[in-house]
């Protein structure tokens, strides 16, 4: 139950007054909201778009042809590498903490948007899978016409001598082969895609490991920056030690100075 | 229309509009005071506060430093201390935006207290975005088991509207808890019900009607890390670990809290097995790219339930030794003799020669003893039972002598029978008429030591015809639909979603894992819980 205007009314205050505080935006907080912003509406776009993506036929609606899945792809990894590089940008903002708890807070944030990119990633992931399933099918597929294009090739061979001219004059035979010819060059271009999503896998495994790293990293600079802290006051008492046992040697020393300057002054006067 | 919530889920619903306001910046910080971190931990982990962008938590005892840009959420109990310590953090100016909610509706004066306080310091009434008061007395240990933290009333109140129920409150007259009861009823007068809402009946008997389940040696899962391990708000620290055997995360926990502890031990090995092989499977699966992206998706999951399940072998693993080592069986089976009024040789007892482990088993024999007075035991096996035991604490001392004097004056009293509640001789006085009650009560006693009081008691009212009239004479119904007191009738289970059992002097696991068995019987959801969740030691130690 909200009670806010009660308790402004036992304030004697109005809500209406606009919070100051409001107004004045933390440039950190300000800049993470932005990216987490930008992931969300990552994962959401993945979202809507994944039934269009993953729709074997058009029963279910318009479905994405290759040309548009490559490039909804390409657009999502250019922006997950951009979330990737603001957040990398985060890092030296950590330095700026004045506080422990800042420090903290700034920590968990950086961990919070890593989760959520995170999050992002796995699910492009379920896209990227999907096309390495379905490459893989044609694959079996193009293996088993393979196997029989060679049984073609062997029989061919076999009875290359019995084709007639009359034959190969066939424009159906000519077209035969011709469809034989493309048929070869398209399961060459599936082998190389096959061959990029590896690697792009691979890329993905590896980007997974360095955002783990990153993490561990941060917690590293983290124990890091406390004990420098640490030092940090030490030192600082150290000198403030110093200043004061220096003040008091020098008051030590000035005064031995000027007794032995009015030491020989006397001595000189008695002289004189 | 069922009562489709658990109060773990409800309370959780209850909980998430407070931790996920609608604010631009995401992230917030979290100050809470003991009580409501109590309702929190039981509820949520760091990994769903995360979730929630909070990025840290603080209770309001701990040293906090500035952080400003953030915004802080305050969820506090409505009392003097905290909202000095709020104001407190106002004037060290903390946080730069603030919103507050109370565990339970605040009075006007310390709403009054807050707000002059906070009016004298600039800018602080400017920073408070909202003032929430909610309804959240109660401590959700599992779905249908609950901590009321001696706030009885209010949390009832709670979790009537939690469960969003219409309540049928049944208490018996002339009790302790009458008043309790009334209470509750001047509350509920005040809300209108949704007659879509399902019926929910609220018991609320006498801890008097049965203190044997308290005191017994249990042979459950649940009851026997309580006893031995103490679990406190769903945790147990074991060797400088802490275990969280909240139900919400912890399945297996959910499944083998109520089983005995053999059938308990058995289900964590399954469990174990049945982990094993899925790894077997998924370490297989390397050949294609496809199924070697998908066992990586189930690593988290797999490394979650493999610390579950490691977690129940350690805990599992040291409730035998306990148990070996105290012959804690021993203890529970000699308990189920006494109850059955079977007679025990001294041979029953399985004296240890190490008088370390003798002297651990102090409370065991202090129970057993005190079992022996609450049944009538025979006064001479019992004395010589008292030799051979020979307690030396001084405190279990004071308790069995406690025990003993007012077992004596109960006998030497004509007018009331002979088995007197002596919760009530200790804690106030026995009302004169009510005679009935306790008649009725030593009839379930006849049959002590197969069923508890309780369960008894529910079956006589929801399940046994001839015992109505005789119920009604103890119990009054208060029903939140015509907003009145109502007539007990036979045939309410019919009528009734759920039941809700509340004993306002103490609860135990031992008897949650009765009534769960009960529950599963008459296929009917029963919530169960108390003022404050008792074992054994705990509760003996009142009656020093």
């Amino acid at each position: 139950m909200d009670i806010t205007d009660k308790f402004f009314d036992a304030a004697g205050m109005s809500q209406l007054k606009q919070s100051v505080y409001e107004k004045e935006s933390d440039y950190f907080n300000s800049y993470t909201q932005q990216i987490y912003t930008m992931v969300i509406t990552i994962i959401q776009f993945m979202n809507i778009q994944k039934e269009k993506y993953i729709a074997k036929s058009n029963l279910y609606g318009h479905t994405y042809s290759d040309k548009e899945r490559d490039d909804f792809d390409h657009e999502v990894q250019t922006k997950i590498n951009l979330c990737s590089e603001k957040i990398k940008g985060i890092q030296d903002m950590l330095k700026l903490s004045k506080t422990k708890t800042e420090y903290a807070h700034k920590e968990i944030v950086l961990g919070c948007l890593i989760c959520e990119l995170n999050k992002g990633i796995l699910i492009f992931k379920e896209f990227k899978l999907y096309r390495q399933r379905q490459k893989e099918r044609i694959l079996q597929l193009t293996k088993l016409s393979k196997v029989n294009l060679k049984i073609e090739e062997k029989k061919s061979q076999m009875a290359e001598s019995d084709v007639s001219q009359k034959q190969k004059d066939d424009p159906l035979f000519q077209e035969n082969q011709q469809l034989l010819k493309k048929y070869n060059n398209e399961i060459k271009e599936i082998l190389s895609i096959q061959q990029q999503i590896r690697d792009i896998s691979s890329s993905l495994q590896r980007m997974q490991e360095i955002i783990a790293h990153q993490e561990k990293l941060t917690e590293e600079i983290l124990i890091e920056a406390n004990e420098s802290l640490l030092n940090i006051e030490k030192a600082n008492k150290h000198l403030i030690n110093a200043k004061k046992m220096n003040e008091q040697f020098g008051k030590r020393w000035g005064l031995l100075f000027f007794s032995m300057g009015i030491i020989l002054l006397f001595y000189d006067y008695i002289n004189a | 229309m069922q009562i489709n919530t658990s109060l773990i889920y409800a309370q959780r619903d209850a909980l998430t509009p407070i931790l996920k306001p609608e604010i631009r910046i995401p992230w917030k910080i979290l100050c809470y005071d003991s009580y409501c971190e109590k309702r929190l931990s039981t509820i949520y982990r760091v990994g769903d506060l995360r979730e929630m962008c909070i990025t840290l938590h603080f209770n309001l005892d701990q040293n906090r430093e500035r952080l400003y840009g953030v915004t802080a959420i305050y969820f506090i109990q409505p009392i003097q201390l905290s909202i000095e310590k709020l104001v407190e953090d106002f004037n060290r100016d903390l946080y730069s935006e603030v919103y507050i909610n109370f565990s339970s509706p605040i009075e006007n004066n310390l709403l009054e207290f807050m707000a002059k306080e906070l009016s004298k310091i600039s800018g602080a009434i400017q920073k408070i975005q909202k003032v929430y008061q909610h309804n959240l007395d109660f401590v959700a240990l599992n779905h249908n088991f609950f901590n009321l933290e001696n706030q009885i009333v209010n949390g009832l109140f709670s979790i009537i509207l939690a469960l969003k129920v219409q309540p049928l409150i049944l208490f018996q007259k002339n009790s302790k808890v009458e008043l309790i009861a009334k209470e509750l009823i001047e509350k509920l007068k005040i809300l209108e019900f949704n007659s879509d809402y399902p019926l929910l009946a609220i018991i609320l008997p006498d801890r008097d009607i049965d203190l044997n389940t308290l005191i017994m040696h249990s042979n459950t899962y649940g009851a026997l890390l309580h006893d031995t391990l103490n679990i406190k708000y769903n945790k147990v620290k074991l060797e400088d670990q802490v275990y969280d055997l909240s139900p919400q995360y912890d399945n297996l926990w959910h499944q083998a809290c109520n089983m005995a502890l053999p059938d308990a031990i058995d289900k964590i090995n399954t469990e174990l097995n049945d982990w094993t092989s899925q790894y077997q499977q998924v370490s297989q699966q390397n050949q294609e790219i496809s199924s070697a992206l998908s066992a990586i998706d189930l690593v988290p999951q797999m490394n979650q339930q493999k610390k579950m399940v490691d977690s129940h072998l350690n805990l599992a693993n040291q409730l035998t030794q306990i148990t070996k080592q105290k012959s804690l069986d021993k203890f529970y089976q000699l308990g189920q003799s006494i109850l059955q009024n079977d007679l025990l040789a001294i041979n029953d007892y399985p004296q240890s020669e190490d008088n370390q482990i003798e002297s651990s088993k102090e409370i065991d024999k202090l129970r057993l003893l005190i079992l022996m007075l609450l049944n009538n035991y025979n006064q001479q096996e019992f004395k010589k039972f008292e030799q051979l035991f020979q307690i030396k604490n001084e405190k279990y001392q004071n308790i069995l002598s406690n025990f003993k004097q007012r077992v004596a004056s109960n006998q030497n009293n004509k007018q009331q029978s002979v088995y007197k509640s002596l919760f009530a001789a200790i804690t106030s006085k026995m009302p004169n008429s009510g005679k009935g009650l306790l008649k009725n009560f030593q009839n379930f006693l006849l049959q002590r030591g197969k069923k508890s009081a309780i369960v008894q008691m529910l079956e006589n009212l929801f399940l046994n015809e001839l015992k109505i009239d005789e119920l009604q004479s103890i119990l009054t119904m208060y029903d939140s639909r015509v907003k009145n007191i109502s007539r007990l009738e036979f045939g309410l289970l019919s009528t009734i979603k759920g039941i809700l059992v509340c004993f306002c002097d103490g609860a135990c696991y031992n008897e949650y894992a009765e009534l769960n068995d009960f529950a599963k019987s008459i296929n009917k959801q029963i919530i169960y819980g108390g003022n404050k969740i008792y074992n054994a030691e705990e509760f003996l130690l009142q009656f020093q």
